[in-house]
């Protein structure tokens, strides 16, 4: 790693001001860390100054999570695993602590915040490749199209082919979660516009403005919702197909439902289509159910090497519905 | 007492590990010389005070990395060595540009005062490559075929091709070592699986007399084949720099160049055709091998047929392909488990088109009786029983059960050992081997106290120095068969000549003395407690030496037995239980010697499951050259392991550290088979060919 | 330079309904990073005076580790694990992959189990820290420490530090975990020489509970 200063302003305001201090050439938020180490580590950026907000918790703060008046609230410095331990959360959406328990490793848990999972970079190898040129370092092409691409995305119309890494996003998602934000004129942004296609702007995959910084996030609560993620190894991997659900049920059967995929798009992916199907099916009737979630892939366009993952995503879907409804998937049974 | 001499032991105060009977396995108890006993070195690898080379950050050290081409085949253009030196903390920057023919490939080397100086300058060199064309595996070269036409005199005829990928070694700790150069004199820690065959491999590097330095190796984070031979670049550059600068000179690979240049198993490809007769019987055919060597020259054969199966009338041949990939080195029973991958999923196929149950045609073809012997235990002890046809299972979670066999055998090349016995009754074991992980420290040691006759906390183990007496490189698993035997002797010799000095001082016959459980005895009964034995020698006390030449192979023989559970909707695999059944023949140590089965059958796991070098189609640059996708197994993806030691009827020390490695990925491979309906041919298994295998089972 | 440009919202599924797209050079890279935009290059003074840096030079940090008040003069680029290995000598903690995918950097930091090698030192500025070298208290080893020796879980050792650790901070949090959650909490750490099954069985009695016992039929 270069070397860079430290900077630990004690609000979201005051790193919010280092932000657009125009002494620096390049000032970086860091939370965790964890993402960002890798990124100083292979090379990927050169900062001059960090602004670490890893202690900061806003004004009257107390928990990194908590409930009240109908409201989930998580602190962006929340860690994965405080999330993934919350008894409170995980009775009031499981989908939660889930995602959060599902990712990663112990050790990458106790370190990786909320805010910092959301915002994230792409785990793509050519990205992470100092010696890739690609379309996010401002390159003119997607290694990934004619590479290897058993990894990337089923959905998009490119021109770069990154799945986004968040588990958390697609768990939030689900409860309609609003980014609280600081050092702008906005104070919140709903997280389902929170990120942008890369045809829509290659560079980020978020539509943060200069100087944003999130305080928390919000999102109602979804006691029946659930986190699905298919994963290649069953030790610290990443999904090759996930989703998270949240559904409301009358008795077994489901008046309705939110469905978004992740690690199969560029993006969260929303699937308003499954989840109109989804509606008036009854959780215990197998037919149905697979019949609403077997057009969860609808649309895809695979790579040459992850075609693969259409035939788990609607997999992964109804596994998360019949978790969200407290059904045990055929891999418990 | 200490456990061994390695620097910053906390030995004083931890008791030794010699009385710790582990819980489970009962049924290797009570075979092996030492049931007990625990690793030697083990308080200081738990307690973190062991010193392995990586370890040794010396004052003043320079640390060195080398500048490497980042594709698979490129040409240097340009570099900005003069923005590297004002680097803070650089000291030298040699760059030799050339075309370079795989990734990872050296050009030159960056040595600074500090790690991170050596980092900062390779990001300020600001290399620019010109990459060219590359071939980045077997297929690029050879067509994949399968064999077309039928055997003659067959009933069927079986054909088709199988692959396996380039498996790198994932030593945790990586290559290299540290060269500390005094002048006149200097020291070389090394990680390294032959610390003799290091000390030789320097020649004039160093510019001192090997009477003038010393190698050592008290610790090896890991090494599978790929750290056996020379010096290595790395430890060629340290020398090279701790001369010149006559400061201590750390170089060590760091994840990324582990992956890429220290070596592999290299990937293979395998056609065959197999002319059978309805009764299991094979009455011709052919198997043609290529192995994916990279750039390297040789290494990559496949051992099909193994010859443990009787394939009347089958041709072999093989040839290596070349590609722009690192070249290959020894990987745990080079050749072998990718041969067996292919020959036991090639038999259940087979067994499958004349309607015969994998066991049976197996029974019929084994060559020697122990393996049939292995298979029946085998089969109880997994539940073979319950296995349910081939293809005949409909449900999402289906059952698979799989067998897979190894044999190994490589000619021991001999080595020396010293046994010195003290005055105050402490015994030293002194051979120039090294431990990797396998318990050679601790099976010194008890070889040692075995033979004399003495518990083993009196015995101190010196190994992995090139100054004491030269023992064999750590591989082949020739060390256990090489160095017992010859630990032994030595042993043997020095209380011989212990009690020849204690017989001539108390006027007794030699021949009438003896030692069991720390007591000398006459003519069977109590004479001398053994520290009022040895305190009657001169200060220098008594040495047994022993050397012995090259000895035979001692063939080892293994089933193992596998039970999956396969995902059908997702084509996840997971692995539920192995039965290793491993001949061992005597045992010495039974903990280490449990250890070594289980982690040959986990690595076998990791190789069919995950492990896949992936180099980029288009640049020959290895895409996943870390930890997070190049994956190894981990914790949450282990079935339950059962090693048995099998010592029906053998004797003598025999190879285990090879064998227990090579029949896993063919025995899940086979057990996917089972499970899923159709064959995966590819390894590794991975959900996407599992997926399209279901697909080809249900068309 | 920084553009913004609305994009109308599209007309699939996914969550894309405007964007920017920045094009600030190589910086831009980052610009997002962690959710942040970043400042420009220029020439003014600071205008965020409040806030005190820490760094670029060499700066001083302390530390309690294994009990023991540590001050090392580091840059603030400085790792967890660089601080451990190289200014203090406690080479008991490894660095294996360097990305936080191996766990055998493992440290107790204030009772949480982290990779040190993802980790500033200066993060850890105040924390109390336990490394391997810190878990045997005088001349006795920790139950789990004695359990590994036991069950022969570790073979070349260079992943051992790590697994006691991460099972000392599990048994710590879960005195009595199922083989289960033995199996999750470890996973984010790797054996090359595959001593799981060992290890599973040491921090089953470390804690007190059977080994696993499934031998099916004798010989």
């Amino acid at each position: 790693m270069n070397n860079f200063a430290i900077a630990r302003p004690d609000s979201y305001e005051a790193a919010s001001a280092m932000t657009r201090d125009r002494t620096y050439k390049l000032a970086v938020l860091k939370a965790g860390g964890v993402d960002l180490l890798d990124h100083l580590k292979g090379g990927l950026i050169d900062p001059d100054v960090l602004i670490d907000v890893r202690r900061v918790r806003e004004a009257g703060a107390k928990d990194p999570v908590g409930i009240s008046g109908g409201v989930i609230r998580v602190e962006a410095g929340a860690t994965l695993a405080e999330i993934a331990r919350s008894d409170e959360l995980l009775r009031a959406a499981p989908v939660l602590g889930q995602a959060a328990g599902d990712a990663a490793s112990p050790q990458v848990r106790n370190a990786a915040t909320v805010a910092g999972n959301l915002l994230q970079r792409p785990r793509c190898w050519y990205y992470r490749n100092a010696q890739f040129p690609c379309l996010k370092k401002g390159g003119s092409t997607c290694f990934a199209v004619e590479g290897e691409n058993r990894y990337h995305a089923i959905f998009g119309p490119g021109p770069c082919h990154i799945v986004h890494p968040s588990n958390m996003a697609p768990a939030l998602l689900v409860g309609d979660a609003v980014v609280h934000l600081t050092g702008s004129g906005r104070k919140e942004l709903p997280l389902s516009e929170l990120y942008h296609m890369p045809d829509k702007g290659v560079m980020s995959e978020n539509n943060l403005e200069a100087g944003e910084v999130v305080t928390h996030i919000t999102c109602r609560p979804m006691p029946n919702s659930a986190f699905y993620a298919i994963k290649e190894k069953q030790s610290f991997d990443w999904p090759v197909a996930a989703a998270a659900v949240a559904v409301e049920l009358n008795g077994a059967t489901i008046t309705s439902a939110r469905v978004v995929a992740a690690a199969v798009a560029p993006v969260p992916w929303w699937l308003p289509n499954v989840e109109a199907a989804l509606k008036g099916v009854d959780v215990a009737n197998d037919e149905a159910l697979r019949k609403a979630c077997a057009i969860a892939a609808e649309g895809a366009k695979p790579m040459t090497d992850n075609g693969y993952k259409v035939k788990m995503l609607p997999v992964a879907v109804r596994r998360a519905v019949l978790r969200s409804a407290g059904r045990p998937t055929e891999v418990e049974s | 007492m200490k456990a061994d001499t390695a620097p910053a032991i906390p030995a004083g105060p931890f008791a030794i590990p010699t009385d710790m009977p582990t819980l489970n396995r009962p049924m290797n108890l009570g075979q092996s010389i030492d049931d007990n006993t625990s690793r030697l070195d083990g308080i200081a690898k738990i307690t973190g005070a062991a010193r392995y080379s990586s370890d040794m950050i010396l004052p003043n050290s320079l640390y060195a990395r080398f500048v490497r081409c980042p594709f698979g085949a490129a040409n240097l253009e340009s570099f900005d060595d003069t923005e590297a030196l004002k680097v803070d903390g650089v000291i030298e920057i040699d760059i030799q540009p050339k075309e370079c023919q795989y990734d990872g490939q050296p050009v030159g080397h960056v040595a600074a005062t500090s790690p991170m100086a050596v980092d900062r300058a390779m990001r300020a060199l600001n290399l620019k490559w010109k990459k060219l064309p590359v071939k980045t595996q077997i297929t690029d070269t050879v067509k994949q075929e399968v064999p077309q036409g039928e055997v003659s005199g067959a009933d069927v005829t079986f054909a088709a091709v199988y692959s396996t990928p380039v498996q790198t070694h994932s030593s945790l700790e990586t290559h290299g070592g540290v060269v500390d150069h005094r002048g006149d004199k200097a020291t070389v820690y090394a990680s390294t699986q032959g610390t003799s065959s290091v000390r030789d491999g320097f020649g004039d590097a160093l510019g001192l007399k090997q009477s003038d330095f010393e190698v050592v190796c008290e610790y090896v984070g890991g090494g599978f084949g790929s750290k056996l031979g020379g010096p290595g670049k790395e430890l060629m550059l340290a020398a090279k720099l701790s001369q010149k600068f006559k400061r201590p000179a750390y170089v060590m690979c760091n994840r990324w160049e582990e992956h890429l240049d220290t070596g592999n198993r290299p990937s293979s490809m395998t056609s065959v055709k197999l002319g059978l007769k309805k009764d299991g019987s094979v009455v011709g055919g052919e198997i043609r091998t290529w192995g994916g060597t990279g750039v390297g020259r040789g290494g990559g054969g496949v051992a099909i047929p193994s010859g443990r199966y009787d394939f009347q009338g089958v041709d072999k041949k093989h040839n290596d392909v070349s590609f722009n990939g690192g070249g290959p080195r020894p990987f745990r029973a080079p050749g072998h488990p990718q041969a067996v991958f292919a020959e036991e999923l090639m038999l259940d196929e087979a067994a499958a088109l004349i309607g015969m149950d994998p066991l049976t045609i197996r029974r019929k073809l084994l060559k020697d009786d122990v393996y049939r012997e292995m298979m029946e235990m085998g089969a109880r002890l997994i539940g073979w029983n319950e296995r349910k046809p081939t293809g005949s299972q409909k449900t999402a979670m289906r059952i698979g059960y799989g067998i897979g066999t190894g044999g190994w055998g490589s000619a021991s090349p001999g080595g020396s050992a010293e046994v010195v016995i003290h005055q105050d009754g402490s015994v030293e074991s002194r051979t120039g081997t090294q431990d990797i992980g396998t318990g050679q420290r601790t099976s010194m040691g008890i070889c040692t106290a075995s033979a004399i006759g003495i518990p083993l906390s009196l015995v101190t183990v010196q190994i992995g120095r090139s100054t004491l007496p030269p023992g064999p490189g750590s591989g082949g698993s020739v060390t256990s068969p090489t160095t017992a035997p010859t630990m032994m002797a030595a042993a043997e010799a020095a209380k011989k000549k212990l009690l020849e000095h204690v017989a001539r001082q108390a006027n007794e016959k030699a021949e009438d003395l003896s030692v069991k459980d720390g007591q000398v005895l006459r003519r069977g009964e109590k004479f001398l407690s053994w520290k009022d034995a040895c305190s009657k020698l001169t200060a220098e006390g008594v040495t047994g030496s022993a050397s012995t030449g090259e000895g035979g192979r001692g063939a080892s023989q293994g089933v193992q037995f596998m039970k999956v559970v396969v995902d059908c909707e997702t084509g996840i695999v997971h692995p539920r239980h192995v039965i290793a059944i491993q001949s061992c023949g005597r045992v010495i140590c039974r903990k280490t010697a449990e250890s070594q089965i289980i982690g040959g059958v986990i690595q076998g796991i990791s190789y069919g499951m995950f492990e896949n070098k992936i180099l980029d189609r288009n640049t020959g640059a290895m895409v996943n050259p870390n930890l997070e996708w190049y994956k190894v197994l981990g914790p949450n993806d282990m079935p339950h392991i059962e090693p048995v030691l099998w010592w029906h009827g053998q004797t003598g020390v025999k190879a285990l550290g090879e064998p227990p490695n090579i029949p896993t990925a063919g025995a899940l491979a086979c057990a996917v088979y089972n499970a899923v309906g159709s064959p995966v041919r590819h390894l590794p298994l991975t959900p996407d060919k599992v997926l399209a295998a279901l697909e080809g089972a249900a068309s | 330079m920084t553009s913004r440009q609305d994009e109308p919202a599209p007309d699939r599924p996914g969550f894309s309904r405007r964007s920017f797209i920045k094009s600030i050079g190589a910086s831009a890279t980052a610009s997002t990073l962690t959710g942040i935009a970043t400042s420009q290059a220029g020439l003014l003074g600071r205008e965020s005076e409040a806030t005190p840096l820490l760094g670029p030079g060499t700066v001083p940090l302390e530390f309690n580790i294994n009990g023991k008040a540590e001050k090392v003069r580091v840059e603030p680029s400085t790792t967890l694990a660089q601080v451990l290995r190289y200014s203090l000598g406690m080479t008991g903690t490894k660095v294996i992959c360097d990305r936080g995918a191996c766990g055998g950097c493992s440290v107790i930091a204030d009772g949480k189990l982290i990779n040190s090698c993802m980790t500033l030192a200066a993060d850890m500025q105040g924390a109390k820290i336990t490394t391997i070298e810190g878990l045997a208290q005088g001349s006795k080893l920790d139950p789990v420490q004695e359990s590994f020796l036991r069950h022969d879980a570790l073979q070349c050792g260079y992943c051992t530090p790590g697994f006691i650790v991460a099972t000392r901070v599990l048994l710590n949090d879960i005195p009595k975990p199922t083989l289960a959650q033995i199996k999750k909490a470890l996973s984010g750490n790797i054996c090359r020489c595959g001593t799981y099954t060992n290890i599973f069985n040491a921090a089953l009695e470390a804690s007190g509970q059977p080994v696993i016992m499934d031998q099916k039929g004798a010989v």
